[in-house]
């Protein structure tokens, strides 16, 4: 119960960081996202299972903030969570590599699902798909290595005050 | 049944997850009364919104604080007690002397937020009311698909959906020969809570105002574009190509029912080359990042 109430504060407080000071951070369209770094670390930590449930609560909660449609950021999160929970039992989670190589992957996983779920979504606009390659790919590549490098310091903070070592 | 939920709980948790999101979103989206329903479901949640909104605003002063703090504490571990002293005090001064800077900053920027304030209201007819209210910036969009903020004024001090939001503009004045207001048009409110209310900016991706440019005086739909943080018009004629100059002014069409007339939107940046249309790209007249003082219109007059 403990641990459920340190990850829920957890996530509570990642979403507000994000909402007030780290999502100013602009560049090339992109910007870090320290509910992504959190449902990763979790999911290296914890599993798929975990990795999905953490993902589903994040990102609802920056549906609610967020002024796109419901449903949107969880689905993605959902994705995320339960695809980098494979990564645990197969490789070590506590290497850095890994921990860069998964925060890298996840946080383009993340970006492709939602934006091919937002054309879906908007089908009326037509080409955001197209458009997202050719405008928000080098901000994406740029996000992905900060999203990467937040992954180790948020791995860090939960190893050491949510999650023990089993 | 038990044992293969319990054999295959990840799977079976990921499609449960999976399939409310896609439902959650779909259903947003396509209904209008959804629509409604997903405003009235902000509203309830309004009670546990508002605390995260003041922490929100609690988060910036702490941080300022934080900052402050960070560097007298260096400077005390790093002398001998007597010159650390003396450092501290030089410190102290440099601190408030910054401090300073940013009071005075933040104070030109609600002069010019009040010059805006009178020159809009000293631009509409001597009977017609203009009523403006200031607010803050508390949260911005927490992804980079939209563009939207959360200011620190709500539906008690008489803010209502579809009220104009404007602030000073950044770039630099190009009066030509049609004189418009100062001030920059920044979005319009879509939700209102009690203490709180969510802004879509200009450069949404489902942004659409009515603007005119200068030199041509035509109605023209300005849509947003998060990607560039900026906006585009893509409805141009190419016949009217040559007409149009990089660096000429946008502003809000007469007809416009939302935003008040007259006020400026931005610049064109670029324009593409194209058969039938010539697209232009709009770069708005306030900075995203810089955005932390903002103004509402309750009442344009029009």
């Amino acid at each position: 119960m403990t641990q459920i109430l340190k990850i829920a504060l957890l996530v509570l407080g990642s979403v507000i960081l994000q909402i007030t000071l780290i999502a100013r951070i602009s560049m090339f369209g992109s910007s870090p996202d320290l509910p992504l770094a959190l449902i990763v670390s979790v999911a290296l930590l914890r599993g798929s299972l975990h990795g999905e449930l953490v993902g589903f609560a994040s990102g609802s909660l920056c549906d609610l903030f967020s002024g796109g449609p419901l449903g949107v950021q969880s689905f993605s999160g959902v994705v995320v969570g339960y695809c980098t929970g494979f990564v645990r039992g197969r490789l070590y989670s506590d290497n850095l590599i890994t921990q860069l190589a998964s925060g890298f992957f996840a946080t383009l996983v993340g970006k492709i699902v939602t934006s091919a779920h937002l054309s879906l979504l908007f089908a009326s606009e037509g080409g955001h798909f197209r458009q997202f390659l050719r405008i928000r790919f080098p901000g994406l590549i740029l996000a992905a290595i900060l999203n990467s490098i937040l992954v180790i310091g948020v791995f860090w903070v939960l190893r050491k005050f949510a999650y023990e070592r089993r | 049944m038990f044992v293969f939920f319990s054999r295959y709980k990840n799977v079976t948790t990921f499609v449960c997850l999976c399939a409310v999101s896609l439902i959650l979103s779909w259903w947003t989206v396509t209904t209008e009364s959804s629509a409604k329903a997903s405003n009235s479901l902000e509203h309830k949640l309004s009670a546990f919104l508002a605390p995260v909104h003041f922490c929100s605003s609690v988060i910036s002063v702490i941080w300022a604080k934080v900052a402050y703090l960070g560097s007298v504490s260096t400077s005390i571990w790093q002398k001998p007690v007597e010159k650390a002293q003396l450092q501290n005090l030089k410190s102290e001064v440099e601190d408030l002397k910054y401090r300073l800077d940013m009071e005075k900053a933040r104070s030109k920027r609600l002069e010019e937020l009040y010059e805006v304030y009178t020159n809009v209201r000293a631009g509409s007819e001597p009977d017609r009311t203009f009523r403006v209210v200031p607010a803050k910036v508390i949260a911005v969009e927490p992804t980079d698909w939209f563009r939207y903020l959360t200011i620190d004024k709500g539906r008690k001090d008489n803010l209502d959906v579809d009220m104009a939001v404007i602030t000073r503009s950044d770039s630099e004045v190009n009066a030509g020969d049609t004189p418009h207001l100062t001030g920059a048009v920044v979005g319009k409110i879509v939700n209102v809570q009690r203490h709180s209310a969510k802004v879509q900016l200009i450069t949404d991706r489902l942004s659409v105002v009515a603007v005119t440019i200068e030199s041509l005086g035509d109605l023209m739909l300005l849509r947003g574009q998060p990607e560039t943080e900026n906006c585009i018009i893509d409805e141009i004629p190419s016949t009217m190509h040559d007409r149009l100059k990089k660096g000429d002014v946008v502003i809000v069409d007469e007809r416009s029912s939302i935003f008040p007339p007259g006020m400026r939107v931005g610049e064109i940046s670029s324009i593409k080359e194209g058969i039938h249309f010539s697209p232009i790209e709009v770069q708005p007249a306030f900075r995203f990042g810089k955005l932390r003082e903002v103004m509402v219109v309750l009442d344009t007059g029009y």
